[in-house]
């Protein structure tokens, strides 16, 4: 069984997520450095969510933008996958090579998102933990 | 030609003697080439209980069945000997354009035991070979080497290839390198110092033949499929857009990262200056590829002004970058590419060099030596005292004579083993075990000791590589040491293949290991098949291992040391130790080694 049932539920934990990292004003700045685009696409249950980085405010578009924007790089996934990498526990590189993120456009952009992504564990763990979704955090597992 | 030459040139240094060698069709399918044919040539045909620095060892330049083919990925060659530093198996494997002109010589390999009389080195035109006079080039840096023989050499013929030794490989550092025109480096295991105690300055080659292959128009074929997927793989294009150090950022959010000599898990504000981005912005010149690569991973830099600046030349691999930035605590990548550029010019292995640096940064705070002792301030970071560290270990001046062992030596003499972070006294490159549990089992059982290409671990466990043909498709998690026996089982046949076929890794990890195949068997006309190849890719590591074994070397020195068994307190990998234990038992059974760490002797497939 998925994870989640409710993509909106995914949705409000990775904006709570944004929101709180953007408050850090050296998280911001790399953020906005990247002046990325990037769109990730769900699969099970269907969603996509968007960061738009381009401007003076770092935005977010969970189910999309709502006006056609063409993004830097779209990287699609289960949202089981989004969730393990949210938590920390998947291999960025292992899931790109082993086809469990398809990726399209420019890693080496991507790359610049890294350092706001790597305290984003920690925040999206404590989200899930203030609403009471706790047993949806994924801890060190072992190899199946 | 097709694939193999079929025979290596013997050259006695004492005697200037040289004799063609032939290799048969048999050993190349058994021992395919490159480090393969150097196990196989060591145990078959010279002693390999010597003195590494003695006359009698021999030092081999060998291709593999690719090298010279113009297949991304295939202009390597190995370098094997016995190494100065470890007493144990040596090997490299460099890339640029050496090993592609020594193939277009007409050789699979150069051989060379014996010591000259005077410095020499080894000229090598198309089919004719000879021993010059080198006297004018001894004491001088790699690049002036190879600016000289250039010089010297240049004729109508074509392109002259170089592997030359610095001062440090003339003076004994036992982590002596061989640099290569492209300033490419035979890094590891001192081979230098081989090289500089047979008074051999360098090889220079021309080669002027004809690559042929068994099946032409399927190498056309593969060469084409190939080149399109390297085109279009996303991890292709990112090497060719970071380089090697584009592995800093993802080596962060990981908990690969050595920092203060393997003490701290996490030091993110070092990202600001030493990655990818940093080096493209500031230092990067233009990128440049070893022969045949369409990737083009290689970086050429200039630092333009301050204390650091340095000409336009070979720039820092992500092993540098680690090894003299964040493993000294050192922000600034300027001073890592002026460390680098002086290693490279003066011969020696930017792993050791570095590591022998962070040893005494952290000796030096614990209180176990003083400046007054050392001459020199090794406060963590103070990249003067790193500079002039390297400068004096070449010459081997003052605390410089000390420095110029290696570190695990080092670190006996001041009483504190524990600093230095080896396996059979090569120091671990630049990838954390405590974040990748089977890089740990792959550097314990690894035949030159702490290496990241003798098995494939870093490609498959650390997520650029998916091989489902031979049940390792990923991704894997690294901080768990379950399941890491048998996966570095079959990196480890993978690793030894490529070390022999003479494969780039990069390269080979985006691509199949059925894509390997293909172009072994284009380039060949064997009709190998993966099982088949897997097989020899053990093989060749039951030789290398059965060499440790002749020099006393088996689960006694299956060792990580103190630093990767003890967890860091930040980052992610916090917390985290490879069970030794349980992998190396896996390990044993799997490769059928006793309870020493012996190979059997039904695992030893060669002619007594």
């Amino acid at each position: 069984m998925p994870y989640f049932q409710d993509i909106q539920v995914f949705y409000g934990l990775l904006t709570g997520v944004f929101d709180a990292l953007m408050k850090d004003p050296q998280i911001r700045r790399k953020a906005l450095d990247s002046k990325l685009l990037v769109r990730f696409v769900y699969r099970n249950p269907e969603g996509e969510f968007w960061v738009d980085c381009r401007g003076d405010e770092v935005k977010v578009y969970p189910g999309g933008p709502g006006e056609e924007m063409t993004p830097d790089a779209v990287m699609t996934m289960e949202l089981d996958t989004a969730h393990r990498f949210w938590c920390g526990q998947l291999n960025l590189l292992g899931a790109l090579s082993s086809g469990e993120i398809e990726a399209e456009g420019s890693m080496p952009r991507l790359l610049k998102m890294l350092p706001v992504i790597k305290p984003a564990y920690d925040v999206y763990k404590n989200m899930l933990r203030e609403k009471g979704l706790e047993n949806l955090i994924v801890e060190e597992e072992e190899e199946d | 030609m097709r694939g193999f030459c079929g025979k290596y040139l013997l050259v006695d240094l004492e005697s200037g003697s040289m004799e063609e060698r032939s290799v048969g069709e048999d050993v190349f399918r058994k021992y395919v080439g490159g480090a393969g044919l150097g196990a196989y040539l060591m145990l078959k045909e010279f002693d390999p209980l010597v003195d590494p620095l003695s006359p009698g060892a021999p030092l081999m330049f060998l291709d593999g069945p690719l090298t010279g083919t113009n297949f991304p990925g295939s202009g390597r060659s190995s370098v094997v000997a016995l190494s100065p530093l470890t007493g144990l198996w040596g090997e490299c494997n460099v890339g640029g354009a050496f090993g592609a002109a020594m193939k277009l010589a007409g050789l699979d390999g150069v051989v060379l035991t014996g010591k000259a009389e005077r410095p020499v080195y080894l000229w090598i035109d198309g089919g004719k070979a000879e021993l010059r006079d080198a006297s004018h080039l001894w004491g001088l840096d790699t690049y002036a080497t190879n600016e000289r023989l250039e010089e010297e050499l240049r004729g109508d013929g074509g392109l002259v290839r170089t592997m030359q030794i610095g001062p440090a490989g003339e003076k004994g550092v036992r982590f002596a390198n061989i640099v290569n025109e492209m300033g490419s480096v035979a890094g590891r295991c001192g081979l230098g110092a081989v090289m500089g105690s047979k008074n051999l300055k360098a090889i220079a080659v021309r080669g002027g033949g004809k690559m042929g292959y068994a099946h032409p128009e399927r190498a056309r074929e593969v060469r084409k499929a190939i080149t399109q997927k390297l085109e279009n793989h996303l991890l292709a294009q990112t090497l060719h857009e970071m380089g090697t150090n584009g592995a800093l950022d993802t080596g962060m959010l990981s908990g690969d990262i050595p920092i203060r000599n393997w003490s701290v898990g996490e030091w993110m504000e070092a990202l600001d200056t030493l990655n990818s981005f940093y080096y493209n912005d500031h230092i990067l010149v233009k990128t440049v590829g070893c022969y045949a690569c369409t990737v083009r991973c290689k970086r050429v830099v200039r630092v333009e002004e301050g204390p650091y600046s340095m000409e336009e030349h070979a720039g820092p691999e992500y092993e540098t970058v680690c090894m003299m930035g964040t493993n000294l605590l050192n922000p600034s990548l300027e001073a890592v590419a002026k460390a680098n550029d002086l290693c490279n010019r003066l011969g020696m292995d930017t792993i050791a060099m570095g590591s022998v640096i962070a040893l005494l940064m952290e000796a030096q705070e614990r209180g176990l030596l003083s400046p007054s002792e050392t001459g020199l301030d090794f406060s963590w970071g103070n990249m003067e005292t790193a500079l002039e560290a390297i400068r004096l270990t070449a010459a081997r001046e003052g605390f410089g004579d000390r420095m110029s062992r290696g570190s695990r030596a080092l670190a006996g003499e001041l009483g504190a083993p524990e600093l230095a972070v080896t396996v059979r006294g090569l120091d671990f490159p630049a990838h954390d075990p405590r974040g990748f549990h089977g890089y740990g089992l792959g550097y314990a059982v690894g035949a030159r000791g702490a290496c990241h290409l003798n098995t494939t671990n870093l490609l498959v466990e650390g997520g650029m590589a998916s091989w489902p043909e031979i049940g390792l498709k990923g991704p894997y998690k690294g901080m768990t040491s379950k399941g890491k026996a048998e996966l570095t089982w079959k990196c480890l046949s993978v690793g030894q293949l490529f070390n022999s076929l003479c494969m780039c890794e990069f390269i080979g990890a985006f691509l199949s290991l059925n894509d390997q195949v293909e172009m072994m068997r284009a380039a060949t006309g064997f009709d190998w098949t993966l099982e088949e190849l897997m097989e020899c890719g053990w093989r060749i590591w039951y030789l290398k291992r059965h060499i440790l074994n002749l020099r006393g070397s088996g689960r006694n020195d299956d060792v990580l040391p103190p630093k990767a068994l003890t967890p860091t307190r930040e980052g992610t990998n916090a917390g985290s130790v490879p069970d030794m234990e349980l992998m190396l038992g896996e390990f044993y059974r799997l490769a059928g080694l006793d309870e020493e760490g012996r190979v059997p002797p039904e695992k030893l497939d060669i002619d007594p």
